[in-house]
């Protein structure tokens, strides 16, 4: 099966490391964690990765979707707008996409309406469930303000979403149906979530440790990431370090709703396919952005497929130390960091890794090398066994 | 693209227990709640009744089409998803002690019926779940259109929204309903109910529907985004070609065109 390599035009990423793409990168250049106790009160304790507040209003004639999640949303999509504005004017309105992954939707909204309505007996007058709670208003807000008319809809397969958009850009884009497509994935903190991974157990009450000896659970974060793909290239400024879309692998475990499959067989033939898609082989492969929630068991299953493919020969990070476990903007932001460490040939320092646990035998690098990066793998695996590896970087052809 | 073969069909609403059912206006009240046959017992706990939903669409259509529910790629679509279930864990936390139930947690995501139906089938293939509102039908089937355009094989379509709990009920009254579809990429040897092809954006916005087959539907039943596809099932059982929308009250849906090819077996 031949897949086309797509250039990645533009991308961005909001999260707790800042409010601008260029913030984010800078932050995670320097190694800076975003991880901090909650903003607002729970009755555990944990850290969570929230964006810095105030998040900005959105613009004039765009109320009716206001929530934590449409704010993360237009944050995101300022750094990406001028280039799709190209896009539509180059492909057409109709012939551009939008993918968005989500996990949570607009819960942040309805949390606060429900709350009120256990107080008042009635919800706000301001609250609006299909613009607001409604998981394809994110699509539908991103259409009326960029203008793109192409088919628009959310993946929603939790921590897989922004991952998984990806594959349905390439095959929309590979079927003719359309040129281009915004692909990402975005998510606010919710109580919901944050009560049930407690209620899980895998909730860290400290900075989360992806695959650290003494690992004991996870933090959520929250945040939005972009990334506009596209058949070609040449209406953009042009970019020597172009990074590409190579391939995407997907995969289910079928084996458990919220652990995975102990081995990582889901896991491996997820990174397996997506190398498969870009034609490369384990040799190919320069850098693994992992899931590493550091949950004892994902980081386990995980470690064991990557050492199945590659040893211990391929650095590997897990970003969420970082910016915590951002749901279902997972995909889509580690993407961007994939993209980043592309771009400057320099990974990510392995953030709470540092006593590394002696059962997991695969490289975590801990001092955020210079290395030689030109494919990497970025890989996010979610509650229903649904996995997802995106290969990105430099097409085999042009390789040197 | 390359055509796609439409191989089954199945139906589940509160009343009606299939697509027979349905077709012949044969209310029953007794049917309230569905099977949960492609989920194990052991996690079928803790389902909401939209969880169960989906998956007899799909085990339904699946059956229908003659594919086989261990290989069959599997796309699931709502609009307002698991939202049962994230009214009972929002009633714990404002209202009750707080402590979730992991299990309803594990199943308060959207790819439930994805998950479950995965397990319980052992199927490893592609599965995904999408969500897009009014126009959750259009996307399922763009979704499985290019799909299947580049992997070939067979796709169950399975699209539910159930009724809305209380509050949110206030803001979207609703009546359940669940329909599957199984879609080949190649015309099977044993025959297909219809080819489908045309994948297509229109300028019109097509209104919702008002009747099926002679009678007329409740404003609770139209206004479900999986009613769109009931148009769809009339040209099938009436063998009657021709070009339907895949979302209705939206501008520039797509639609696709249908020729019948066999005769339905409801």
């Amino acid at each position: 099966m031949g897949f086309t390599p797509l250039p990645i035009t533009a991308w961005s990423a909001v999260n707790a490391l800042g409010t601008t793409t260029r913030d984010v990168l800078a932050s995670l250049d320097a190694g800076r964690t975003g991880l901090a106790p909650p903003p607002f009160e729970l009755p555990f304790t944990t850290y969570v990765g929230a964006t810095p507040d105030p998040l900005p209003a959105l613009p004039p004639g765009q109320e009716a979707y206001d929530c934590r999640l449409a704010r993360l949303g237009m944050l995101a999509l300022h750094d990406v707008k001028d280039a799709v504005d190209r896009s539509i004017a180059r492909w057409g309105a109709r012939r551009v996409a939008i993918l968005i992954g989500t996990s949570t939707g607009g819960l942040d909204a309805t949390e606060l309406a429900f709350r009120h309505w256990v107080a008042e007996g009635r919800l706000p007058e301001s609250f609006s469930l299909r613009t607001q709670h409604g998981f394809d208003a994110l699509g539908e807000l991103y259409a009326r303000v960029t203008g793109i008319e192409g088919p628009t809809y959310v993946v929603s397969t939790a921590c897989s979403s922004s991952g998984k958009v990806h594959a349905s850009a390439a095959r929309l884009i590979r079927s003719g149906l359309v040129d281009a497509a915004l692909v990402g994935g975005i998510d606010s903190l919710c109580r919901m979530t944050l009560h049930g991974f407690k209620g899980l157990g895998i909730l860290s009450e400290q900075r989360c440790r992806p695959f650290a000896k003494g690992r004991d659970g996870i933090n959520i974060g929250e945040g939005a990431a972009l990334m506009l793909l596209e058949r070609d290239d040449a209406h953009q400024e042009p970019d020597p370090l172009r990074v590409h879309l190579l391939g995407v692998g997907e995969s289910s475990d079928a084996y458990n709703m919220s652990s995975p499959e102990p081995q990582g067989r889901g896991a491996r033939e997820a990174m397996e396919r997506a190398m498969e898609q870009a034609g490369m082989r384990a040799e190919d492969v320069d850098h693994v952005n992992a899931h590493g929630t550091a949950t004892q068991q994902n980081d386990m299953a995980e470690s064991i497929a990557i050492a199945s493919l590659f040893g211990d020969r391929v650095p590997v990070v897990s970003t969420k130390g970082y910016t915590g476990h951002l749901l279902g903007a997972a995909g889509a932001t580690e993407g961007v960091f994939a993209i980043h460490a592309l771009r400057t040939q320099r990974l990510p320092r392995a953030l709470g890794s540092e006593e590394l646990d002696p059962e997991i035998r695969i490289q975590v690098p801990l001092d955020g090398p210079e290395r030689r990066v030109k494919r990497v793998l970025s890989s996010s695996f979610a509650f229903g066994g649904s996995n997802v590896c995106l290969a990105l970087g430099i097409p085999m052809e042009r390789a040197s | 693209m390359r055509p796609l073969y439409l191989t089954g069909i199945s139906l589940w609403s509160p009343g009606f227990r299939d697509l027979r059912a349905f077709v012949d206006d044969a209310r029953d009240a007794s049917v309230i709640d569905c099977s949960a046959r492609w989920v194990p017992s052991r996690l079928a706990r803790g389902t909401s009744r939209l969880t169960r939903m989906l998956g007899e669409a799909a085990a339904s259509a699946c059956e229908a089409g003659g594919a086989d529910p261990r290989t069959v790629s599997t796309i699931y679509t709502s609009g307002y998803g698991e939202i049962e279930t994230m009214i009972v864990q929002l009633q714990t936390i404002f209202a009750g002690d707080g402590q979730l139930s992991p299990m309803r947690f594990k199943n308060s995501v959207h790819n439930s019926a994805s998950g479950l139906g995965s397990i319980g089938q052992g199927n490893q293939a592609f599965s995904t779940a999408i969500a897009a509102g009014d126009r959750s039908v259009e996307a399922a089937m763009i979704e499985t259109w290019t799909l299947l355009d580049e992997r070939g094989g067979d796709a169950v379509i399975s699209a539910a929204d159930d009724a809305l709990p209380a509050p949110l009920d206030a803001q979207c009254a609703r009546e359940g309903l669940a329909i599957g579809l199984c879609i080949a990429s190649e015309q099977p040897e044993a025959g297909a109910l219809a080819m489908l092809d045309g994948l297509r954006m229109d300028d019109e916005t097509p209104p919702l529907p008002e009747a099926f087959r002679g009678r007329a539907l409740s404003r609770e039943l139209a206004t479900n985004p999986v009613a769109t596809l009931l148009p769809l099932i009339d040209a099938v059982l009436e063998r009657r070609e021709g070009r339907v929308p895949l979302a209705f009250g939206v501008a520039r849906p797509w639609s696709i065109r249908v020729r019948p090819l066999a005769a339905v077996r409801t």
